[in-house]
């Protein structure tokens, strides 16, 4: 599957695509801090404001892979700093469990991450983007599920 | 009441008390030396006579221990009654030649000269055989554990057979008391009596356990430090208790949790400084006359423990040079703070003038990264030191601070010159960098607030909204939020104040439309939802049909105390709870929308 995938790199038109659900009060109060800063970062990523990590359903994360995401980030505040206290312990949970599950889906669990950034670590946020962005390259573009589609599998 | 005279003055006083406290009430001062209010009076210096002109037996008496009766008329400083302290003064002085509170009350009366040999060595000690010592540890303290020894010239305040003592607590209330200073309890107490640093004043004095906390403390009352009065660690002493006229001493009052219901926090918790002395290279901690810029501002105070006369920590001689060194820790990316700690600047200035207040003919350096003196008239008064020659400021760093003799030597860069200098000074003073008290991490974490990689709190919007937090209700001001001067936290607590009664005065409150809403229909009741809410805001509810039947049970989210997490959308089976303004239909279509 990583073979066939790393083929793929060879198509110049392909642009990774990154889905990221942060939560409100930290990851993506970083990411702002991030532009107001002017911390640049790769453009690949495109972002899903929710109140809280803990708002994390795992359907999400397979709808993000099945309309094409290559990789898919959930970022919340660092564990002990949640703003509603536990939301992103019971994130970490949930979420952890779900990778397990993730190769049963067909889907490589690197595609898959988990970061805490809180509000003041713009800086953090750049890193981790173009760190992701440069991993997404390396594995190349998820093409399972359009595969599936493509031989009429699914729908 | 018991009517007398004193000086010619009408005074009323209750039966049993005495011609002492009688004159207090009429405002006549009368010496006193074995006299202490608590202590049983024993009459025993004799520096406290009057005369009893009518209405007694007349003659001389110790108003300390003489009880006032009706109609007495007194002199408190008639001729003879000035003989008699004198003489006493001569003789006291006799004995204690070199105890200053009888040089200064001799002085005050005008003894010049004394007619007896000064006795000097063991017998000529500055203990004037008061006894109140010895009165306090058997009377008030109770533990009787020193005594008169000896009779005639040999008589002294000792131990039972001049042994340490085992009954002494180490109270030190006989040192306390003592109206010379002779008395020093670690000659007699079985356990070293460790001296207790006082905090307030950097450690560079010592404190007793009961105590201000500082001077002019809100409230301005004593407290007693637990760990280490007496009383809570052997049961005896409760000297402080008889002491108090007051009868204010509880020691049954215990710390105590106080829970109240509030409408708005103001955080400001402030700053502590860093330790200086992970840079060894200033010899923090290695040289007594390196020190850090808020002891040398206790050495300065009037308040502080020298009483604002600025000496040499190693010799106890003013210092003639003097270098201040800015940005310890602060602006420093490798093994430091990379912030400004803003304040430093301007304090330091401040401690040049201050400096050359105390040591006229002294010289300062101040070595400096840039002058940071952004704010009204800063930059004019930084200007002002240099113009008026109270500082020499020179644009570098210091690598290195050694001692050669009694001096230091600091070893640094003036970069503006090009030249590498070396500086003999008898004082340095770092400036370190500051940073949030410590706990301030359990405290956000309680409060829901953000903090940064240093601990400093964050506000809601770094222009926007400066003196809000992210948590409803908590306001921040002062340097919990970042380094600050004076004006600014004064400014920005006035803002977080008018915030907090902004957000209490009205009748109602406005709160985010993004809370949790039930499909009752589809609910299945089997509160996972509950048990992931972090706000109790989920309970059951029971649905009933028109006759009061239960149809069945659901999960019900109270809207006052939901705050939108959406960890129960997340978790429900059934998909029955949605998040308004993150449904998951509007989740779904945020996703779609990216890739189309």
């Amino acid at each position: 599957m990583i073979q066939q995938a790393s083929d793929s790199t060879d198509n110049s038109k392909w642009q990774p695509r990154i889905v990221a659900f942060l939560c409100n009060w930290c990851s993506y109060a970083g990411a702002d801090l991030a532009g107001m800063s002017r911390f640049a970062y790769p453009a690949a990523i495109k972002i899903v404001r929710l109140p809280c990590s803990g708002r994390v359903d795992p359907m999400f994360i397979i709808k993000s892979f099945e309309q094409g995401a290559d990789l898919v980030l959930v970022s919340g505040c660092h564990p002990g700093d949640c703003h509603y206290t536990s939301g992103n312990y019971h994130a970490r949970r949930k979420l952890l469990a779900f990778r397990e599950l993730m190769t049963f889906l067909g889907i490589d669990p690197r595609r898959f991450k988990i970061s805490w950034v809180s509000a003041a670590e713009g800086a953090k946020w750049s890193s981790l983007v173009k760190e992701i962005t440069a991993e997404v390259i390396a594995l190349g573009p998820f093409e399972n599920y359009s595969k599936l589609r493509a031989g009429g599998i699914a729908e | 009441m018991i009517k007398l005279t004193i000086d010619g003055q009408q005074v009323e006083v209750e039966p049993g008390r005495t011609i002492l406290d009688a004159a207090k009430l009429a405002g006549r001062e009368i010496p006193t030396l074995c006299h202490h209010p608590a202590v049983p009076p024993a009459g025993a210096c004799r520096i406290c006579v009057v005369e009893i002109v009518a209405g007694g037996r007349p003659g001389l008496v110790p108003s300390c221990a003489y009880p006032a009766q009706d109609g007495m008329e007194i002199q408190t400083c008639s001729e003879r009654v000035l003989q008699s302290r004198r003489m006493t003064l001569q003789l006291l002085l006799a004995r204690s030649p070199g105890s200053e509170v009888i040089q200064e009350m001799a002085a005050e009366h005008g003894i010049k000269e004394i007619p007896f040999p000064k006795q000097t060595g063991e017998s000529g000690d500055d203990c004037i055989m008061c006894g109140l010592c010895v009165r306090l540890c058997q009377q008030i303290v109770g533990a009787s554990a020193i005594c008169f020894d000896g009779r005639g010239p040999d008589r002294k305040v000792s131990t039972p057979y001049a042994d340490r003592s085992d009954v002494c607590l180490g109270c030190g209330a006989c040192a306390f008391v003592c109206p010379t200073g002779a008395i020093d309890p670690a000659e007699y107490c079985p356990n070293p009596i460790e001296k207790i640093p006082n905090e307030f004043n950097c450690g560079l004095d010592s404190r007793t356990p009961i105590h201000l906390p500082f001077p002019q403390a809100v409230p301005n009352k004593p407290l007693i430090d637990r760990e280490n009065c007496i009383r809570f660690k052997t049961g005896g002493c409760g000297a402080c208790a008889d002491i108090c006229p007051a009868g204010a001493i509880n020691y049954d009052m215990t710390d105590e949790f106080v829970e109240e219901d509030v409408g708005a926090i103001i955080v400001a918790t402030g700053y502590e400084i860093m330790d200086p002395s992970v840079y060894e290279e200033y010899g923090y901690g290695r040289y007594p006359d390196v020190v850090t810029s808020l002891e040398f501002e206790r050495m300065v105070s009037a308040s502080g423990p020298s009483n604002g006369e600025l000496t040499r920590l190693s010799n106890g001689k003013p210092p003639k040079s003097i270098v201040f060194l800015q940005c310890i820790g602060s602006r420093r990316e490798k093994n430091g703070k990379p912030y400004c700690s803003k304040i430093c600047c301007m304090y330091t200035a401040k401690h040049t003038i201050l400096y050359k207040h105390k040591v006229h003919d002294g010289q300062a350096f101040v070595f400096f990264m840039d002058v940071r003196a952004g704010g009204k008239n800063y930059d004019q008064f930084v200007r002002r030191v240099v113009k008026e020659k109270q500082a020499t400021y020179l644009r570098g760093r210091v690598s290195k601070v050694y001692a050669r003799g009694d001096k230091l030597m600091v070893r640094g860069a003036d970069t503006l010159s090009g030249t590498q200098i070396e500086i003999a000074a008898e004082m340095v003073v770092l400036a370190p960098a500051l940073v949030p008290s410590s706990g301030i991490r359990d405290l956000s974490q309680k409060l829901r607030v953000g903090y940064d990689e240093h601990g400093f709190l964050l506000e809601a919007h770094p222009k926007l909204r400066p003196v809000d937090t992210n948590t409803a209700g908590v306001f921040l001001a002062g340097a919990c939020h970042s380094p600050k001067d004076i004006p600014e936290s004064v400014a920005q607590a006035g803002a977080a104040a008018s915030k907090a009664l902004g957000l209490i005065c009205h009748t109602r409150l406005s709160r985010e439309p993004t809370i949790g809403i039930v499909d009752e229909s589809s609910c299945n009741g089997c509160f996972e939802c509950e048990g992931v809410c972090a706000y109790g805001a989920i309970g059951p509810r029971e649905l009933t049909d028109k006759k009061g039947n239960l149809l069945a049970t659901v999960a019900f989210i109270n809207e006052g105390l939901c705050q939108g997490c959406g960890a129960c959308a997340a978790t429900c089976r059934s998909k029955s709870i949605e998040v308004q303004g993150y449904r998951d239909d509007q989740l779904f279509a945020a996703i779609n929308a990216i890739h189309r």
